[in-house]
């Protein structure tokens, strides 16, 4: 499989620190997948997303997206258009006074001509289902809705891969279900590559792989199937179970001779009653 | 009352006025800032009345809202009148009671002043209500942007005047949201002596500062992150026009301006 | 705001009994107005119509302006991300603030502070911090204990979780549950989680457009999924799992606690007797 992003000993300190929030991290990230991270706060896994565009830079070891690297300064640009982030705070990354000025925000940092960048505005707001809103400002819309807009503004920047930093965490419900939505679409109909840092067990259940976080080292890798087997890894990881886990778990506890712990409702279901 | 001030305020309408591109309008605004002062006789002033009567007139803006907007300034010019009827001792004497004196150019002059004050507070209002700030913003950094090459950090200006802007409503309704914490927990803003109540403001201003920095480093981060690296090279999707009735509107000043100069006593 | 366009009817003829001692959770969407009704409990907000009494204090419509701290000191918030509010230079001043504006001595309110920060589960150590020293998690603890350091016989808590990982979720729940039983507190939740709910109310009220939607006991909300899911909302996972699982069997199991262990030994007994 062609990899889009891979990272290679990675090792950073933050300035003044003995303890290394990133030590020796290798991770290939494959073109085309949603790969999320997981793990405990200070666990190093936003730290590690902010070496995928060059935001920091590590101590050891390179990070490469396709021909480029963030080691050299000339490729950063190139990198931070190929990898767009959307970060936690709705707000706090809003540039723009309306939300076609804050599409436009990325654009004209990469020296976009005009016609070019309202062609690619009108474009992007659309996948997002945002065409409605082109002029309301930032503080008329709900987080959900720019956090959207914020997909928007790197969508039209034609990025490889996408990276949520976990970026439905101040969101409600709804909201995080607008934002999931949107971006698995252009996962799986546009191929973009996305990568996510996520608390939430909904988003790390249904991606292709998942990588587990543990005190700056890549504690575990695998597909969730995999991954949510080993019950005090993801509780190490500050990650909650999946209820239907949980359910097959106490089942047993209570004689159900379940062969395996299920994943979703409906598999677990069909088990009981294959049994019953 | 603060609602009330006009001045900076912008009133959504679609008239001449606002269609008028932002450089024109500073431009103008600007200018007339100084030929109301070559105003010194009734043709003179009349001339530069019916010229801001017209421009209201195409600003669309309600006179009542004009007025509304201009009654906290009334008593500085009813004030400042008054000191000119008082203090200027020319002409014939009309009036006097004791040491109270009035003479006929104290009331010109005191008419004079007052429409000088009003007419400048009504043109500079008429900018800002027929033109967003964001508008206002760009005009600037377009009419400033020579002084680039003197190394002033005119883009670095318009940006913050633009992210300023952006975060007026998210910084006000934090305030409340904090205003309202700190009241549950049993804070005073509006009632005690000036001296506790500036003391009652510590709670709401510290977690304020401290959630402005916060914002500030984060949107620092996610601007870096979609690639900003300061104005060089830059393209804008915000393009101003400059329409033929802009020309027409700053010759019309010119215009103006050659017959207040030919008019004037 | 009345006579202006500004005006928006946030709340619409509500009419809610809470009895002393209960647990009640409080469940609707961003904008349907349950944020707004909690905002009346304590006079922060006054309604145009109607009034609100809790214990002994009444606020009334259209009333003389009354002194609002008697209703203030009775019922405290902890509003979404408390840790915003904190201010002062060390922990136990903060901490002291409310009771000081309430009319207590400071030595009386030192005692509270060194009395509370237990309470929230952070050691004596921290009193004399900055709580802008501290990490997240431990502002919010702080925050939290600046509330309960008023000591109020009525808890609103708004969102208390929200942004926060799944175990740091899970703990501050349980300290506010252990809270409410141990100290006789009557305790509203405004939450989006029907799991909180489930797990912890005795009472749930639906909020939605304004309007009081459902009121009543965990089971018979539960029992009108359908009314749950035009308010957009579902009932918890439990109960999702037993709607299946009675589908399948055909059975008319019920839950009355809505736990995963309580569900598990119903579900295994119906297997067996099926054995039978």
């Amino acid at each position: 499989m062609e990899n889009i992003i891979t990272v290679k000993d990675v090792t950073f300190f933050y300035p003044g620190e003995e303890i290394p929030t990133l030590k020796g991290v290798t991770l290939d990230v494959h073109k085309g997948e949603w790969l999320s991270i997981v793990g405990h706060n200070g666990s190093g896994k936003s730290t590690l997303a902010k070496m995928l565009n060059g935001l920091l830079l590590p101590n050891e070891g390179a990070v490469y997206v396709s021909s480029y690297t963030t080691e050299r300064p000339d490729d950063i640009w190139e990198v931070r258009r190929q990898v767009g982030m959307v970060f936690q705070n709705p707000d706090n990354q809003f540039v723009g006074t309306s939300v076609q000025d804050d599409i436009a925000f990325g654009l004209e940092n990469f020296g976009v001509p005009r016609d070019e960048m309202v062609k690619r505005i009108s474009e992007s707001v659309e996948r997002v289902g945002m065409e409605a809103f082109l002029n309301q400002e930032p503080h008329q819309l709900s987080g959900g809705q720019k956090q959207r807009v914020a997909i928007a503004g790197i969508l039209a920047q034609k990025p490889s891969v996408i990276v949520l930093d976990e970026a439905t965490s101040m969101l409600d419900p709804i909201g995080r279900i607008e934002v999931i939505e949107t971006v698995r679409e252009l996962n799986q109909k546009e191929g973009i590559t996305v990568i996510s840092i996520t608390h939430d067990l909904e988003e790390a259940l249904s991606a292709d792989r998942v990588v587990v976080m543990k005190m700056g080292e890549k504690a575990a890798e695998g597909i969730p199937e995999d991954i949510f087997q080993q019950r005090e890894l993801l509780k190490s990881a500050g990650l909650d179970l999946p209820f239907s886990l949980k359910l097959s778990e106490a089942l047993r506890q209570q004689g159900v001779e379940l062969d395996k712990s299920y994943l979703t409702q409906e598999e677990l279901v069909n088990a009981l009653w294959k049994l019953a | 009352m603060l609602q009330n001030v006009i001045i900076g305020q912008y009133y959504p309408a679609s008239s001449p006025l606002h269609r008028m591109d932002s450089r024109s309008k500073l431009i103008a605004a600007f200018f007339y800032l100084f030929i109301v002062f070559l105003a010194n006789s009734w043709v003179t002033y009349g001339l530069l009345v019916a010229f801001t009567a017209v421009t209201i007139t195409l600003s669309k803006v309600p006179l009542r809202f004009l007025y509304k907007g201009l009654k906290p300034i009334l008593i500085l010019v009813v004030f400042t009148m008054l000191l000119h009827v008082f203090l200027t001792k020319e002409g014939e004497l009309l009036y006097k009671a004791g040491f109270l004196e009035i003479y006929e150019g104290g009331i010109i002059q005191g008419v004079f002043i007052a429409m000088r004050l009003l007419l400048l507070v009504l043109m500079t209002s008429l900018l800002t209500l027929t033109t967003t700030p964001i508008d206002i913003t760009d005009g600037l950094e377009h009419l400033l942007g020579p002084l680039k090459k003197w190394k002033l950090p005119v883009h670095e200006f318009a940006l913050m005047m633009s992210i300023s802007l952006r975060f007026i409503p998210t910084l006000l309704q934090e305030t409340e949201k904090i205003m309202k914490a700190q009241m549950a927990r049993g804070a005073d803003f509006t009632s005690g002596p000036i001296k506790e109540r500036a003391k009652a403001f510590v709670p709401l201003l510290v977690p304020l500062f401290v959630s402005s920095f916060k914002r500030a480093e984060e949107l620092a981060l996610a601007m870096e992150a979609r690639g900003y690296r300061g104005g060089e090279g830059r393209t804008r999707l915000r393009a101003l026009e400059w329409h033929k009735r802009d020309t027409f509107a700053l010759l019309l000043l010119l215009l103006l301006t050659a017959s207040l100069l030919l008019l004037r006593s | 705001m009345q006579g202006t366009p500004f005006e928006r009817r946030a709340l619409h003829d509500i009419t809610l009994d809470i009895g002393d001692g209960t647990f009640l959770a409080l469940i609707g969407h961003t904008g349907s107005g349950k944020s707004t009704l909690i905002q009346h409990f304590n006079g922060l907000l006054k309604p145009s119509d109607g009034s609100i009494k809790m214990g002994s204090t009444e606020l009334k419509a259209g009333g003389k302006k009354q002194d609002l701290k008697p209703l203030r000191k009775k019922a405290g918030i902890v509003f979404q991300y408390p840790e915003h509010q904190l201010f002062e230079e060390t922990v136990e001043k903060d901490i002291m603030f409310g009771p000081r504006n309430f009319g207590v001595s400071e030595e009386e309110a030192k005692k509270t502070a060194s009395k509370v920060i237990e309470m929230v589960g952070l050691p004596q150590s921290v009193l004399t911090k900055s709580p802008f020293d501290l990490s997240g998690g431990q502002m919010r603890r702080v925050a939290i204990a600046g509330v309960l350091a008023m000591n109020p016989e009525v808890l609103i808590l708004d969102e208390p979780t929200a942004g926060l990982d799944p175990s740091g979720r899970v703990e501050i729940m349980e300290l506010f549950y252990n809270l409410h039983e141990k100290n006789k507190l009557t305790t509203i939740l405004v939450t989006h989680s029907m799991e909180d709910a489930s797990k912890y109310a005795d009472e749930i009220a639906v909020m939605h457009k304004g309007e009081l939607y459902l009121h009543g006991k965990p089971s018979d909300i539960f029992n009108q999924r359908e009314l749950l899911n035009q308010a957009g909302l579902d009932v918890p996972e439990t109960v999702q799992f037993l709607n299946k699982w009675n589908e399948v069997s055909g059975q008319n199991l019920s839950l009355s606690s809505f736990t995963i262990e309580e569900l598990a030994k119903l579900v295994s007994l119906s297997l067996k007797k099926r054995g039978n």
